[in-house]
């Protein structure tokens, strides 16, 4: 609705050109570890996904919606994990999204009615925060019917998206190398989900953090998956090195295709510092009603004793490097007019660094720019916004064709063959993110289970029953407790508490599980008990940790 | 007004590895603790060592401390990924799921785990089973056995080895490395006589080394190692093309500039391209 007036006129999609300037192939992960706490009717990191549903989610399927009600060629690689999948499938949890939506609309009612005497800017930049959620909540329950999926699912049969898979719970690939059956599992598990949800095979996935080790293309190839993303050294530093750096794919030895993050346009938007998000009048972060109103007013959020956190009703712009107190109201026009700045100095750099680059290649350069779903509309809450544009902007353009790989590999069959080395898009490139001094006591443990899951497999190749139920939640645990949020949590230490009881809950509830299968001592009251807490999986098979399958 | 994000940063690193300065946007939040190290251990170090990286007291302990110390976030990319889970201000415990556990402090294995963190570090943990333990002190006696140092060797394939002596309580520790790419480690005990008692042998691991290292290694004739011989042999298999070899390697510099700066280099030089289509079709 704030676009009207504003958006570029298409009548029709267009036509790509064959020779284009180049090809921007934009790719957003989205992702959040399994947070489903049915026992509890209020818990907090549940937040994280009602958060990412009302402010990257919706406001990415509303986005999709107008280009597609315009006609405007857009393309789209977009990850869903499979925890994501799960608990967007998940009735209860998308009831308890509409709960939220509802509570912030509540309160964002309340201030209507209190700032209408006091803050004209305030109160403008409150009626504007519930106009989006009445239309984001029109969107979830009326025309999406809470089901996203299915509203993904639209886009991709359009041909405008292309959603690949990830790994199973995210789990951290290069630290799980010396056990093939752990790196399996991961690829494995996700892949069935993912056929078991969207009715076919994905082509392509999303290695977990990006973190990819020489071999790891014989677990992909296994399953059919085609193609794959590297960061940016792992491609430059491949050997011998690809002609193109990471402006062409490039085919591992392992046989599996590589697309190299572009490190130029992802700095651009990643970048809160020399990157459009950090502009004074986009909408702040971190300021929050959570933080501010009286508790009170916020009873739907938290109970009295609890710490004040954010609940999500954000009335301020970034206003410059003041303190929070000094933080202006947000003024949405103003706000959009930066949009528009700034997706069309996107698109003219990608123009730019493509026109440079193409005299030089046999082939017009491919721009690949990964980010963080979450990235746009919850951290940058205009992100979708200029996501939008930027693609109104190339369509109408027509010289940079934005695509997604298989599109790309259809049209351009060649690539360098090469060697990569392990590489992530973690901080310093490596693992050290995710293995450190706050979190490396995790994986002796996780080594220590996954041995004993891979014996449990081998002693029982065609359990059924109860058994084989127990040896499916054995393995289900092992998967939730290897989520590598839990290690980046611990490293960034918010959260912590959490990251740790979900990591030693896992494993303790996996050491049970084998105790009781290892001593023929099964309950089936303690199975279903773990089953009901973890319902993710459904079409689990722990023979995927079976030694034989190597 | 939050109080204590973890969102300041004193420097950040773009996972490019590009240095940036490090005024962060939009928190005004109090510095991060600084993170908890543990002081040096005292170790004996023979023939060539590698730097050791003191292991924190964290690792000894098999459940971590309730509220780690929380350090900054250091890049640009995990202060976004890490505001997806700022739910709240500081940890909450009123909504943990279930009593918290605790793991077992040793599984009753013997096992040495070795893991890649970065080209110059690997982190070794491991674990000694109680039988084990037995077993050696019969066989060199309770005193020979007291006497015995709690060894780490960490060997470079086509290297020399390393041996590092640790505390006999100690659990895991951080090894600075040069060159690769593959290492493999062993843990055991060494006897006053110097003899070396094998615990347990971990899994060969492979360290990233860059072009130019990697280049230098297969010209001398070090590159066929492990690692290598499994890309061939996966390639094999899957009836892809192999590997060039060291013939077409042109200088790793144009490649980074090219994928930095835009520019292409036209040298192709001799390689081998791959039918991404037709594997694609498949």
């Amino acid at each position: 609705m704030f676009w009207e007036g504003q958006a570029i006129s298409i009548v029709g999609e267009s036509t790509p050109p064959r020779n284009p300037v180049g090809f921007w192939c934009p790719v957003l992960h989205a992702h959040l570890p399994f947070v489903r706490h049915a026992e509890h009717e209020h818990f907090l990191e549940e937040d994280w996904l009602y958060e990412a549903v009302i402010e990257t989610y919706l406001p990415l399927l509303r986005m999709m919606d107008h280009l597609s009600r315009d006609r405007v060629r857009f393309r789209l690689t977009l990850t869903l994990s499979p925890p994501l999948l799960a608990m967007m499938q998940d009735p209860l949890l998308m009831k308890r999204t509409e709960r939220r939506i509802d509570a912030l609309l509540r309160l964002a009612s309340k201030e209507v009615r209190r700032t209408a005497t006091q803050d004209k800017h305030l109160l403008d930049a409150t009626i504007f925060a519930e106009q989006d959620l009445a239309s984001l909540k029109e969107l979830f329950v009326s025309t999406y019917r809470r089901d996203l999926v299915t509203a993904f699912s639209k886009h991709r049969a359009a041909g405008s998206i292309e959603i690949i898979t990830c790994g199973a719970t995210h789990g951290f690939l290069p630290l799980m190398r010396h056990t093939p059956e752990a790196v399996r599992a991961q690829i494995q598990v996700a892949t069935t989900d993912f056929r078991r949800i969207f009715g076919y095979l994905p082509e392509g996935i999303w290695l977990p953090e990006c973190g990819y080790f020489e071999g790891v293309e014989t677990y992909l190839a296994e399953t059919g998956l085609r193609y794959s993303f590297m960061e940016s050294h792992g491609v430059t530093d491949s050997f011998p090195p690809p002609r193109f750096g990471v402006l062409a794919p490039i085919m591992s030895t392992g046989g599996i295709v590589f697309f190299g993050r572009d490190m130029e346009s992802s700095r651009q938007v990643w970048s809160s510092e020399v990157g459009y998000p950090g502009d004074p009048e986009y909408r702040e972060f971190y300021k929050d009603a959570g933080w501010e109103l009286p508790l009170k007013d916020l009873v739907d959020f938290m109970k009295p004793d609890e710490p004040r956190r954010p609940v999500g009703l954000k009335r301020h712009r970034v206003t410059g490097k003041v303190g929070q107190h000094l933080k202006e109201p947000y003024v949405r026009g103003r706000a959009l007019s930066r949009v528009l700045e700034h997706a069309a100095h996107f698109a003219d750099e990608r123009r730019r660094q493509a026109a440079r680059a193409r005299p030089a290649m046999d082939r017009p350069p491919l721009i690949v720019s990964p980010y963080d779903a979450e990235l746009f509309g919850h951290w940058w809450f205009e992100g979708p916004q200029f996501l939008e544009q930027v693609f109104r902007n190339l369509d109408a353009r027509n010289d940079i064709i934005a695509t997604t790989p298989p599109a790309y590999l259809a049209q351009f069959d060649e690539c360098d063959v090469a060697s990569p080395e392990m590489s992530t898009w973690g901080e310093k490139g490596y693992a050290s993110v995710w293995l450190n001094e706050t979190n490396d006591w995790i994986y002796p443990h996780y080594d220590a289970a996954v041995r004993r899951m891979i014996r449990l497999a081998d002693r029982h190749p065609a359990a059924t029953g109860l058994l084989g139920r127990a040896l499916n939640q054995a393995a289900r645990e092992l998967l939730l407790a290897q989520s590598s949020d839990w290690a980046f949590i611990m490293k960034t230490g918010t959260m912590v508490e959490y990251a740790t009881s979900r990591v030693i809950g896992h494993l303790k509830d996996f050491s049970d599980l084998a105790a009781a299968i290892e001593g023929q001592a099964l309950d089936e009251r303690m199975v279903r008990r773990f089953e009901k807490a973890w319902p993710i999986f459904p079409a689990l098979d722990y023979r995927v940790y079976s030694s034989s399958l190597h | 007004m939050p109080k204590a994000r973890a969102v300041t940063a004193t420097a950040r690193k773009t996972s490019a590895g590009r240095k940036k300065s490090a005024t962060v946007r939009k928190a005004a939040a109090p510095k991060a603790p600084p993170k908890a190290r543990a002081p040096r251990r005292s170790t004996t170090v023979a023939k060539a060592a590698p730097a050791e990286v003191p292991a924190p007291e964290t690792q000894q302990t098999v459940v971590p401390p309730p509220l780690a110390p929380k350090p900054p976030i250091e890049d640009a990319q995990s202060q976004v990924v890490a505001s997806k889970f700022a739910s709240a201000e500081t940890p909450v415990e009123s909504a943990a799921p279930r009593p918290r556990p605790s793991l077992p402090a040793s599984y009753g294995e013997s096992h040495l785990l070795l893991l890649v963190r970065d080209p110059q570090t690997l982190f070794a943990a491991w674990d000694v089973a109680p039988a084990t333990i037995e077993a050696l002190k019969a066989r060199l006696g309770r005193r020979g056995f007291a006497v015995s140092n709690l060894t780490l060797r960490l060997t470079r394939a086509g290297g020399g080895t390393s041996v590092v002596h640790v505390g006999k309580k100690a659990r895991s520790r951080y090894l600075k490395i040069e060159g690769g790419p593959s290492f493999m480690a062993e843990v055991g005990f060494t006897t006053p006589a110097g003899r070396f008692e094998l615990v347990a042998r971990s899994a060969p691991c492979f360290v990233p080394m860059g072009p130019v290292a990697r280049q230098e290694s297969y010209e001398a004739g070090r590159r066929s190692v492990l690692g290598y011989r499994e890309a061939m042999a996966v390639a094999r298999k899957g009836g892809v093309a192999q590997n060039p070899g060291p013939r077409s390697v042109p200088g790793a510099a144009r490649a980074r500039a090219l994928s930095t700066a835009g520019g292409a280099s036209s040298a192709a030089g001799a390689r081998v391209l791959g039918g991404a289509s037709d594997l694609y079709r498949r």
